[in-house]
């Protein structure tokens, strides 16, 4: 088992965002959190990576280590590598730099894979080394988008978190993506937790699905109740709680 | 001519020393996001330390150096007892609390200092070498070539590291965005205080060379020279090194010739002129619209 969240509440201040969120995750899995704005999933996403305190409840990572209370960086040099919503990658940075700063937790356990890895990460993404000595904030959405991925594998983490990796992109870049996910899923034994408004998407690549919803997590769906449109309208509206597929 | 070339190399040199100050406060802001203002007090604890160090009869040799160590130790001491502390429990309300805090930090340091050494300027404790020297057919002042070759020095080993190191990558990363560096495995908290410790070797260096140049220091010698190199990172563009280093050399300039053809008096009137025209006719600095990327 790759990621656990048991009973997991976090919280910004006095409101509490997410409420008792349960979900486990195997290696190799990809899981996807969908659900409408504001309802928590960058929250989540946050929480596991240590930015908010957790008021309750359990994460727990590869290895089975306790995450709660960790500090983010601690949690990146454990294996797991996020992704945060608008890429997030340095604009005054090149290519290049962004990408070696991505493998700073190599630099503890396996300096001497940091070389191969870049060069890994460059041959999956050639755009990537046709502009690796350029500054990042040059590179386009899409472009910037497989940078923060790249940076993100390059430290070959066992979990990636990702939040909305096709907010504001073309559909072809999402197309991209997918396909992307979907040879990660393939290759690696890595573990994907991938928030997605774009329900295609996250049809393309993911094993199952939860549904979240003003804080609280409904119990997982598989494809075929995702392409239920009308149950995923229901979900989304709280006019069920999610456990029974067939309400309508 | 001879006299037009001295009044260059000097303004070099001194502006150079500015170009240092302004760095270590660009450094930091670029970290931090505030103004830490106890950073003027590094150029005064260095000559201070090698004072007392040559008075208690270590070498010369010896003594720079480890004036230098004692500075930095300095500044790391001052900033996580000082002002760390005070960062945590304000910073996420108010940025001006915390430069208001440096600003309390550095009196109260300048005093404490002035109070148990007495706040009489002295002397420069090691003799700079006697008249002019002859480089190239040109009569230039001593301390002045010295000063222009430890700056150059100094700012090609700081642009290899903010350029080439990891160090120097983590700190322009956490200088963007410190969430996401975070994210990457950058602990931002120990980026921060080798930044810190980094911005007080420069004020150190730059404290041996302005105390060494005008052949006196005081303990309350930070200010002085420390609102310089401010000035210098602001109109520069304060977030741009190579602003922080082409305005110091301005100033450094504009000063030797004020000095040279109008009057010493009206030095740092030259100052503070160049700080307002700036602020009223590009506030965003001179130099800045000239460095690459995008900054978000």
């Amino acid at each position: 088992m790759a990621l656990v969240l048991d009973g997991l509440s976090a919280s910004y201040g006095n409101a509490n965002v997410i409420r008792d969120v349960s979900l486990r995750i195997e290696a190799g899995e990809i899981c996807a959190i969908i659900g409408p704005n504001g309802a928590g999933k960058t929250t989540t996403l946050r929480a596991i990576m240590g930015y908010l305190p957790v008021t309750s409840g359990a994460i727990v990572g590869p290895a089975g280590v306790r995450l709660e209370g960790m500090r983010p960086h601690r949690i990146a040099r454990l294996g797991i590598a996020y992704v945060p919503e608008g890429r997030g990658i340095f604009s005054s940075l090149t290519v290049r730099e962004n990408l070696l700063v991505g493998a700073t937790p190599l630099r503890a356990s396996n300096p001497a894979e940091i070389g191969r890895q870049l060069e890994s990460v460059l041959q999956r993404f050639p755009i990537l080394r046709e502009r690796v000595d350029q500054h990042a904030g040059l590179l386009s959405g899409g472009q910037q988008q497989m940078l923060a991925i790249g940076r993100a594998l390059i430290s070959a983490p066992q979990v990636l978190l990702l939040d909305e990796p096709s907010l504001g992109l073309a559909p072809i870049v999402r197309r991209e993506i997918a396909e992307l996910l979907c040879v990660l899923k393939a290759s690696d034994d890595l573990t994907v937790l991938l928030v997605e408004q774009d329900v295609k998407l996250v049809q393309r690549c993911a094993d199952f699905a939860h549904v979240l919803r003003r804080g609280s997590l409904l119990p997982r769906i598989g494809m075929s109740e995702l392409a239920d449109r009308d149950w995923l309208r229901d979900a989304y509206l709280g006019r069920h709680d999610g456990s029974d597929p067939d309400a309508r | 001519m001879d006299f037009g070339i001295q009044q260059i190399v000097s303004g070099l040199a001194i502006g150079g020393s500015y170009s240092l100050v302004a760095l270590g406060f660009v450094l930091t802001f670029g970290v931090l996001n505030i103004l830490n203002i106890a950073h003027v007090q590094t150029i005064m604890i260095a000559p201070i330390a090698l004072a007392l160090l040559i008075a208690g009869g270590l070498a010369p040799g010896l003594a720079m150096p480890l004036s230098l160590v004692i500075t930095v130790a300095f500044g790391g001491v001052v900033f996580v007892v000082g002002l760390r502390p005070f960062l945590a429990h304000f910073r996420p309300t108010s940025n001006l609390a915390s430069f208001i805090a440096s600003f309390g930090i550095s009196l109260f340091v300048e005093n404490l200092v002035g109070a148990q050494l007495g706040s009489d300027p002295r002397s420069f404790p090691i003799p700079m070498p006697e008249g002019l020297w002859r480089i190239g057919g040109i009569e230039v002042v001593p301390i002045d070539c010295i000063t222009l070759a430890v700056v150059v020095i100094v700012l090609v080993a700081l642009a290899l590291v903010v350029n080439r190191t990891n160090f120097g990558r983590a700190m322009r990363a956490v200088a963007e965005n410190a969430d996401v560096a975070a994210a990457q495995g950058i602990s931002v908290e120990r980026t921060i205080l080798l930044t810190v410790l980094s911005a007080s070797l420069l004020g150190g260096i730059s404290g041996l060379l302005f105390a060494a140049e005008s052949y006196s220091e005081s303990p309350f010698m930070g200010f002085d020279y420390g609102l310089k190199g401010l000035v210098a990172m602001i109109v520069g563009g304060v977030t741009s090194p190579a602003g922080a280093v082409l305005a110091g050399l301005l100033l450094g300039l504009a000063e030797a010739a004020t000095e040279a053809y109008l009057s010493s008096t009206f030095r740092d009137v030259i100052t503070f002129g160049l700080l307002f025209a700036v602020l009223i006719l590009r506030p965003q600095g001179l130099f800045v619209g000239t460095t690459k990327g995008v900054r978000p």
